[in-house]
């Protein structure tokens, strides 16, 4: 079985001792609902790394408020299709963005991907923020009715591989 | 929904298996989740006693410090000088004494440096590859001048990375003073580049500095009966471990500065325009808003004179555990009074103009608010001011000074992100005064026991500040508290345990410092607050221990005992389980069964009544239980009432004095809980009825103590049952409440949710 142990101090801290959040992380959680044939998924990002992230490309902008939620929409949809990605059976999968909220200083992505096929094997990649922070890892923990499994993705290793016949 | 209390002696079969499997046991130590504490705690003394009180014979040791330091804007050094008296209340002999030496963090072969596990991006930043791998090092760290005895006598010392020893002629005897001087100085790191939690900041625009500093001198580590000399290394995470003293320190400055810092200023009327002291003597009398000492044009118009003369600033400080201050020409100023008790207390801001208008609203009115929400639940604050200072990115604390973020864009716009961002960590950070600089635990080997404590307040005071101050939160119904609130623990607790300590961990080596040991101790004190001992005995309990430890070393013991030992209630399980375990809660209700009462058994009981050698024509008065689902079960007897229509019940309750009536119990359940999760927790449970009535009960943890996997209850009830709801209010941070529902509700995801809403 494929797991990720991570034995070392995995977030990195700075020194000051209260800040809006000291380490580089992201949580995302992929459910496989197999009633409806297709993977529910949650991203969880900081949001002043986000805006960091979107401002690299336009200065002005700003999040929660958004200065233009349209916008940020959708240059959000275009960072999450180029470094999220799942092959599922080994065909790369269309994701659908359905919008995103805000829950205190943390930004929740929802993702949805229709399966034509039941998965055997699930390839992912998350590589959010690996080009702005050298530290940033993340999370992915996934889930089907009988499994839950997690791991830690990192910008030495950004994919992970599931095989849900063994 | 009267519960069928008698006191008749009437024998009730109830039914039940005998395991009749015949295997031998192996034994086991105590398990129990309410096992007395006593393996994980120290044993009272009489230094730290039973009660969680200073024992008869607590001691601690006493530092004076006189500094005259003076600093090099245009070099950012700091130069000082510093003469220490240092009083052995110990009953020991000292040979030599421990000075910690924080800035040595910033040395260029500090081991610090190098303690986290680090790898490459495949891509790296251009700035960042400049910082790493093209410039300088930074050449930070104390360089002691000298180290001499009160006669100008050398003293040997040694360096240890953070700590140095300075060896003594001869022993520091118990109740002897020995006085000695050091020389030092050191760079100041640019705190927004390189981190810190002081340094200054760099304004490129036009080229000013603003000062934020502390650590910035060798002070003296805690010597008592608990660690001996509290030397362990200073690693970055775990903060400090100081003893109180007084203080008297002379800094030097350019004369347009303006400066705030631990301490009464002694010689206002010399370092400030004429204009400034007046403004500064009527707002010490401003008691219903702020007074504006230095303005935003003034602080502009200063921002290009850049002064060759100096000015020095005095500042006196009794019976504080550290020094720091800030100072820069580029300092708005304001400040006002505040009656705490019998004591006035000034509540100061200090910002550059980069911080407005955000600081100017917000800063002191959040200062105000700490102060009296705090010392409501503790003590009243005991020192002259408390200062807030801007510094970007930084939220750190000193006595009566602290440094916050929250800087609002460069068109002086703000989000409510950074607004409340900015409100929160002041609160949190003046906060800091009550723990750990007054009620002084060892944060160094201890994070939660200051952060923990001072995030419960920050959360009971955010929420006064919103009551104080409607127009802050907008349209909002409460103060957006980012921590406190159980269901906001919820995500970091169902985590993997893998990257998840007890809270009884050394900062240095947990995960998630944040939220171990800030938002989980929070919570915990939260939820023993408002669910487990009531507000009024909590409150009570928690003041004691805050008063007991004012200026005093306290350990985790003392807080665990105080908190039992003013309330009599046994809390061992629950520091156990919340503070020394990674345990989770999960309470669900597993099953309910609906049984009635009947004159005469059915099949199964019959034979049942057999195996015990019952004579079946010749049984003793008795009623039976009728369980519904037993193949037997007759349903004409559903629609019986079990006490009008058994002749044994009613005689028994005629004989009682009692009356048949509506109020009768007709309706009997079986309600059985299990718990999944490893932690105890008081069961709250809200059940339904057909006609839509419902009741709350709290079981007692206690509950639990016999069978920590499953309990059942009995619910007899005039009506039926339709619904059992375990921890309905959400208070418990119960991480999965898909089994809290009978009958079972499949809790729509968050992910079902959303969809939901964005269709809807």
């Amino acid at each position: 079985m494929l797991f990720f142990y991570v034995l070392l101090n995995i977030f990195q801290l700075s020194f000051t001792d209260f800040e809006t959040h000291k380490f580089y992380l992201s949580t995302t959680e992929i459910e496989y609902k197999k009633e409806f044939k297709t993977f529910q998924i949650m991203t969880q990002l900081f949001i002043d790394d986000l805006e960091l992230l979107l401002q690299q490309q336009e200065k002005s902008l700003r999040l929660f408020p958004d200065s233009n939620a349209k916008h940020s929409d959708s240059m959000l949809m275009f960072h999450l299709k180029k470094e999220f990605q799942l092959i599922v059976n080994g065909e790369p999968q269309k994701i659908s963005y359905l919008g995103k909220e805000y829950k205190n200083d943390i930004v929740v992505c929802y993702l949805e991907i229709f399966l034509d096929k039941i998965p055997s094997t699930i390839e992912i990649k998350n590589s959010m923020f690996f080009d702005l922070f050298d530290s940033q890892q993340n999370i992915i923990h996934y889930r089907n009715k009988a499994n839950r499994k997690s791991f830690l993705l990192h910008s030495k290793s950004p994919t992970l591989v599931i095989n849900l016949t063994k | 929904m009267k519960y069928f209390k008698t006191n008749c002696c009437i024998l009730i079969v109830f039914l039940f298996t005998v395991n009749t499997k015949a295997q031998i046991q192996q034994g086991h130590t105590n398990r129990n989740k309410f096992k007395q504490l006593y393996d994980q705690f120290a044993s009272p003394n009489r230094y730290h006693n039973a009660s969680g009180a200073p024992g008869v014979d607590y001691y601690q040791q006493k530092v004076d410090y006189k500094m005259d330091l003076e600093l090099d804007d245009v070099s950012s050094k700091l130069y000082g000088e510093e003469v220490i008296t240092y009083t052995n209340n110990s009953p020991d002999e000292l040979p030599y004494l421990w000075l910690q030496l924080d800035q040595n963090i910033r040395k260029m072969d500090a081991p610090s440096l190098e303690k986290n596990s680090a790898s490459n991006s495949v891509t790296v930043r251009p700035g960042r590859f400049v910082s790493n791998y093209a410039k300088d090092p930074f050449d930070g760290g104390f360089n002691i001048e000298w180290v001499k005895d009160a006669n100008g006598n050398s003293l040997t010392y040694k360096i240890n990375q953070t700590m140095m020893r300075v060896d003594l002629p001869s022993t520091i005897d118990p109740g002897e003073i020995f006085i000695f001087k050091i020389k030092w100085w050191y760079n100041i790191n640019n705190h927004v580049d390189d981190g810190g939690r002081s340094g200054y900041e760099f304004f490129p625009e036009d080229g000013n500095k603003a000062y934020v500093i502390a650590q910035f001198f060798p002070r003296l580590c805690v010597y008592n009966d608990v660690e001996g000399w509290q030397n362990y290394q200073f690693w970055g995470n775990g903060e400090f471990a100081l003893e109180f003293g007084d203080y008297q320190v002379n800094i030097t400055v350019p004369s347009d500065h303006i400066m705030e810092a631990t301490g009464r200023l002694q010689n206002p009327k010399e370092v400030l325009t004429r204009q400034e002291y007046r403004r500064f003597q009527a707002s010490e009398n401003s008691f219903d808003k702020p007074m504006i000492i230095v303005t935003e044009e003034e602080a502009k118009a200063k921002e290009s004179s850049f002064s060759k003369k100096k000015s020095t600033w005095e500042f006196v400080a009794k019976n504080v555990r550290d020094f720091g201050f800030a100072t820069s020409r580029k300092f708005i100023w304001d400040q006002q009074a505040v009656q705490v008790g019998k004591q006035k207390v000034m509540a100061v801001s200090l910002y550059p103009k980069e911080g407005n208008p955000l600081w100017e609203e917000y800063s002191t009115k959040a200062v105000v608010q700490t102060l009296k929400s705090y010392s409501k639940f503790t003590f009243d604050y005991p020192y002259p001011k408390a200062v807030s200072v801007h510094a970007k990115s930084q939220g750190m604390e000193y006595p009566m000074i602290c440094w916050n973020y929250g800087r609002p864009d460069e068109d002086g716009t703000y989000s409510d992100r950074t607004k409340f961002g900015m409100i929160s960590v002041i609160i949190h950070e003046v906060g800091h005064n009550y723990f750990p600089m007054i009620v002084n635990s060892d944060e160094r080997q201890w994070g939660w026991m200051d952060e923990g404590l001072d995030t419960f307040m920050q959360y009971l005071t955010e929420q006064e500040f919103g009551e104080t101050y409607p127009n802050s939160i907008g349209s909002l119904d409460v103060y957006p508290s980012r921590r406190g609130d159980p269901k906001k623990i919820v995500p970091y607790m169902s985590g993997n345990q893998d990257f998840i300590s007890p809270i009884m961990s050394n900062p240095e080596n947990v995960y998630q410092l944040g939220a171990n040991a800030y938002a989980k101790p929070a919570t915990a004190l939260n939820i023993l607050r408002e669910t487990i001992m009531g507000r009024e005995t909590f409150d009570h309990a928690f003041k004691t221990y805050s008063k007991r430890w004012m200026f005093k070393h306290p350990t985790p013991e003392d807080f665990f005992r105080t908190m039992e030992d003013a309330s009599a209630i046994d809390l061992d399980w629950f520091w156990r389980g919340w503070f020394y375990t990674t345990d989770v809660v999960d309470i669900g209700v597993k099953n309910v069964t609906k049984y009635y009462f009947s004159d005469t058994p059915d099949q199964e009981t019959k034979e049942r009544l057999k195996t015990y050698g019952y004579d079946l024509d010749n049984l003793p008065e008795m009623v039976f239980k009728i369980d519904e689902e037993s193949e037997f079960f007759d349903p004409k007897i559903a629609t019986a009432n079990a006490i009008q229509d058994s002749e044994i019940l009613k005689n028994h309750l005629t004989k009682e004095g009692l009356e048949v009536n509506n109020s009768t119990p007709k309706f009997f359940y079986e309600v059985e809980f299990d718990k999944p999760g490893g932690l105890v927790m008081p069961l709250i449970v809200e059940y339904s009825y057909a006609d839509g009535s419902t009741e709350r009960v709290t079981y007692p943890v206690q509950l639990w103590r016999k069978n920590e996997k499953s309990v059942r209850k009995v619910i007899s009830s005039n009506k039926v049952l339709v619904g059992v709801t375990v921890d309905p209010d959400k208070v418990t941070a119960d991480i999965n409440t898909n089994n809290n529902s009978w009958p079972k509700k499949e809790n729509p995801s968050e992910f079902d949710k959303f969809k939901t809403r964005i269709k809807g």
